[in-house]
């Protein structure tokens, strides 16, 4: 901007007069003096402008910060609140989605013979959990989900996270488990629901049992590109009707075969029954002999 | 003399000023690119006012958000309001904020310190 067109043309003006003043000074002391007293007032003038433009300019920045601080705050909570599932308080599906490709990446990018680097997927189902709706009315229904998610969140590591994944099902994702965290905690669920008397108003409590399924990604850890997350997800939930089949109250947990297929990929279309019959998978079960499971 | 209006825009504020009644009122946000475009003809408005006329002015500001040029320019308005205080002219200052827009608030303080006008601070909800 051209300094006659600035806000600050006056100011340039009266700079430019003492300028002029200055290459040809008057040569009587008295007018000299009336014009360093005019100067004077000019200079006191601009410097009390100046002061008070300073306090002005930082209270419309300190406005500006606090509106952009509200704003990031107003954003982290619909953040959350787009994240949480309203009635549980939960994660919710967006989550997971949200979440799940960086830590398939952060898993991939470790090497597999360092230490465990792995998600587990638990797929966890209320049994007969529309009984209890259609007997006791959905405000019931919700105080036994509420119940249960706090059930199953006090249950987990706290590196787990729980998410509802609709309805009555829930998935819960564990980082880097060990060979034996995945069928611990799923027992320890199950036992713990199986135990739980759920309150729900008038002194009333009813009790409930689970159903799970569980797999891991990778799945085969020295190829990883076999199944991807959803892929091992899905499995996790075939894997909890096959426990529901055969007989509830159970978990059933997916592991890889004895890869004797070698050369070969195993077939993209999941289907859980044909990969275990062609010895893709095995399972570990809590009802003991996985030859008893019902598919 | 005509009345002076301004459309309240984007990045300028509404202004309008009756030379009839001598009444002033500047109202948004101001933070034009180039402040002297905008504020150019409110002083030249404000300046043929003075010259012409010995009625009172009740200027009223509402202003929510100004950039640091604009506040050159609100000064460059006291100044011409307080050069026409200095010859017997009547002005009073209404200096609006919401209520909880402390910021806005104080920069009427810091406006009104050491100004030879009647300045009133006035809350709005």
């Amino acid at each position: 901007m051209k300094p006659s067109e600035s806000v600050f043309q006056p100011e340039l003006e009266i700079l430019r007069l003492a300028e002029v003043i200055c290459e040809k000074p008057p040569e009587q002391f008295d007018d000299l003096h009336r014009e360093y007293l005019i100067l004077t007032r000019h200079y006191a003038k601009l410097l009390k402008n100046t002061i008070k433009l300073t306090a002005v300019g930082d209270g419309a920045q300190r406005k500006l910060v606090r509106a952009r601080n509200d704003l990031l705050q107003a954003k982290a909570r619909l953040e959350d609140a787009s994240f949480t599932d309203a009635l549980t308080g939960v994660r919710n599906r967006r989550f997971l989605l949200d979440f799940i490709d960086s830590e398939v990446k952060s898993v991939l990018s470790h090497d597999s013979e360092a230490g465990d680097h792995n998600l587990l997927f638990l797929m966890i189902d209320i049994d007969h959990f529309k009984q209890v709706n259609d007997t006791y009315g959905h405000p019931v229904g919700d105080l036994v989900l509420v119940q249960f998610s706090k059930l199953v969140s006090a249950a987990c590591r706290k590196s787990d996270t729980l998410v509802r994944w609709g309805g009555e099902e829930f998935l819960v994702v564990c980082r880097d488990s060990d060979d034996t965290y995945p069928a611990k905690l799923a027992e320890r669920l199950r036992s713990q629901v199986d135990n739980h008397e759920f309150t729900i108003g008038e002194g009333r409590i009813l009790r409930c049992s689970c159903s799970i399924g569980f797999a891991g990604f990778p799945f085969y850890p020295p190829f990883p590109g076999y199944f991807g997350w959803s892929q091992i997800i899905e499995m996790a939930d075939q894997a909890l009707y096959i426990a529901k089949k055969s007989g509830r109250n159970a978990w059933v947990g997916v592991q890889p075969g004895a890869l004797v297929h070698h050369g070969e990929t195993p077939p993209t279309d999941l289907h859980l029954a044909r990969l275990y019959r062609e010895k893709w998978v095995q399972f570990k079960t809590s009802l003991g002999d996985p030859a008893q499971l019902v598919f | 003399m005509q009345k002076l209006t301004l459309a309240r825009s984007v990045d300028t504020p509404e202004v309008a000023f009756d030379p009839e009644s001598g009444n002033f009122r500047l109202e948004g946000e101001s933070y034009p690119e180039n402040a002297l475009d905008f504020y150019g003809t409110v002083f030249e408005c404000l300046n043929q006012y003075i010259e012409r006329t010995q009625g009172p002015i009740e200027a009223h500001f509402k202003l929510s958000y100004f950039n640091s040029s604009s506040s050159k320019c609100l000064l460059d308005i006291f100044d011409i309001f307080e050069a026409y205080s200095s010859v017997n002219g009547k002005v009073c200052v209404h200096w609006h904020y919401q209520k909880d827009d402390e910021d806005i608030k104080e920069s009427g303080e810091d406006f009104a310190d050491d100004l030879s006008l009647e300045f009133k601070l006035i809350p709005f909800d």
